[in-house]
């Protein structure tokens, strides 16, 4: 009786063992799941952090570009250009200057910038003056669109200054200048 | 300012011995056209505006005229204007010390001096240049040339500037200097203007294979939609004695072309 007594103790004993330790295995797992999900989680976010700190390098483009267009058409305060760009990007460059309609001290702007891969389109109203053969305009363009490559462009703001030749040719000489993030 | 005093000597003796003439409150009429008053096109602005007083005397001198243009009537795609004049070089050189590819427009004031009891009309010549911009802003260059009674050449600058009421786009402001006329009489005081900027009277030179070629400029701008009630100018004048007057006008709508119709039907 005895024997068997303790026997059965010790059976009770080790079912409790086992079932602590069931449960001490099941503890321990689910804190390893938990920490490696943490861990995962964490290494995910470092991953996407470190990805998007590398895309954002990759994919910021300093643009400096400087064209000289040449009249396509004209309506009343309405010019459009176009012409081919130096400097970075580079490429086609078409313009559309409106020094009419909206405002009579401001230049309604918008241009397409054709580089490699793709069209950036960037629009915005900039302060405008005439003084003698030129006329001035320079301001930020904060509104950029883009296509193919550049089609997430986005830009804190992108600097347009450039003169219009008063004379019958209306030739635009323009600069843009900023960074591109697409 | 060069005021060159040319007075008759009773006028001189005159003035000298009455004082100035009281002054009432003033009255404006405003009139503003479009020579020609085509919808897209490009035009000459004629401005009229005549002041006077409620008791019939002298206005008090005009100090500032703010014209309010209403939007899309711009420079921006004219031609006026195509060198640009300084007032030293009006004040050294008169009209001739600027390019006539300066012109803008021209015009003629009326402006009283009073001698005394006696008020004497006198007709001022106005010349507009295109001035050198002013802190990014175009800007426009008045002379107004006086002979007689009162011998004096004023040069006085307006500036473009972005609309800041309602729904005009641009002001040209225009600060008017103090005209004395004899010592002890008031200034010369403006009742009557009339002024046109663009093309109208206007010929510009260009060099062309070493020959000199005429050529009238383009006007200005004016927009292809007419705004419900035509196109809206005001005219802020503010006087030397600190009233001010708003006085409005409008640019009716030119009537709509008739469709052709076609042979036939």
């Amino acid at each position: 009786m005895g024997h068997r007594g303790s026997r059965m103790r010790m059976r009770a004993l080790l079912s409790l063992a086992g079932a602590g330790i069931l449960v001490f295995v099941v503890a321990v797992a689910s804190v390893v799941a938990v920490a490696s999900g943490a861990l995962g989680a964490s290494t995910n976010q470092h991953r996407v952090r470190s990805l998007g700190a590398t895309a954002t390098i990759a994919r910021q483009l300093g643009v400096s570009e400087t064209a000289h267009l040449t009249l396509i058409s004209h309506h009343t305060g309405l010019l459009i250009e176009e012409g081919n760009s130096s400097g970075t990007p580079g490429g086609k460059l078409g313009i559309r200057v409106n020094v009419s309609y909206e405002h009579t001290t401001r230049a309604a702007i918008s241009f397409t910038a054709h580089p490699r891969g793709g069209t950036v389109t960037g629009q915005g109203e900039v302060p405008f003056y005439a003084s003698g053969a030129l006329a001035h305009f320079s301001g930020t363009i904060h509104s950029i669109r883009g296509s193919g490559r550049y089609a997430h462009a986005t830009t804190r703001g992108i600097s347009i200054q450039g003169t219009v030749q008063r004379t019958h040719n209306y030739a635009i000489s323009v600069k843009i200048t900023g960074t591109l993030v697409f | 300012m060069r005021p060159l005093p040319f007075i008759s000597c009773v006028a001189l003796i005159v003035g000298l011995m009455l004082p100035g003439a009281a002054h009432a409150s003033e009255t404006a009429k405003f009139r503003v056209h479009f020579s020609p008053n085509t919808l897209g096109g490009n035009a000459t602005i004629l401005v009229d505006f005549s002041i006077a007083t409620s008791n019939g005397q002298i206005p008090s001198p005009l100090t500032d005229v703010n014209l309010r243009l209403p939007p899309g009537v711009s420079l921006g795609s004219s031609t006026l204007g195509l060198a640009t004049c300084t007032e030293g070089q009006l004040k050294a050189g008169g009209l001739a010390g600027c390019s006539p590819n300066a012109l803008m427009g021209l015009g003629n004031a009326t402006v009283e001096v009073p001698f005394g009891p006696i008020i004497v009309a006198e007709s001022v010549a106005v010349n507009i240049f295109m001035g050198q911009a002013i802190n990014g802003h175009t800007s426009l260059l008045f002379y107004a040339d006086a002979k007689t009674p009162v011998s004096a050449q004023l040069v006085f600058p307006g500036e473009l500037l972005e609309g800041t009421s309602g729904n005009f786009a641009a002001e040209l402001n225009t600060v008017i200097p103090l005209t004395p006329s004899v010592p002890g009489a008031s200034y010369a005081a403006v009742v009557r203007m009339h002024s046109s900027v663009g093309p109208e009277h206007l010929l510009y030179t260009r060099q062309s294979h070493g020959r000199t070629v005429y050529f009238r400029p383009v006007g200005i701008a004016i927009p292809r939609k007419c705004p419900v009630g035509g196109f809206r100018f005001d005219a802020v004048l503010t006087f030397q004695d600190g009233s001010t007057i708003t006085a409005s006008t409008s640019v009716p709508c030119p009537p709509r072309a008739r469709k052709r119709r076609r042979a036939g039907k």
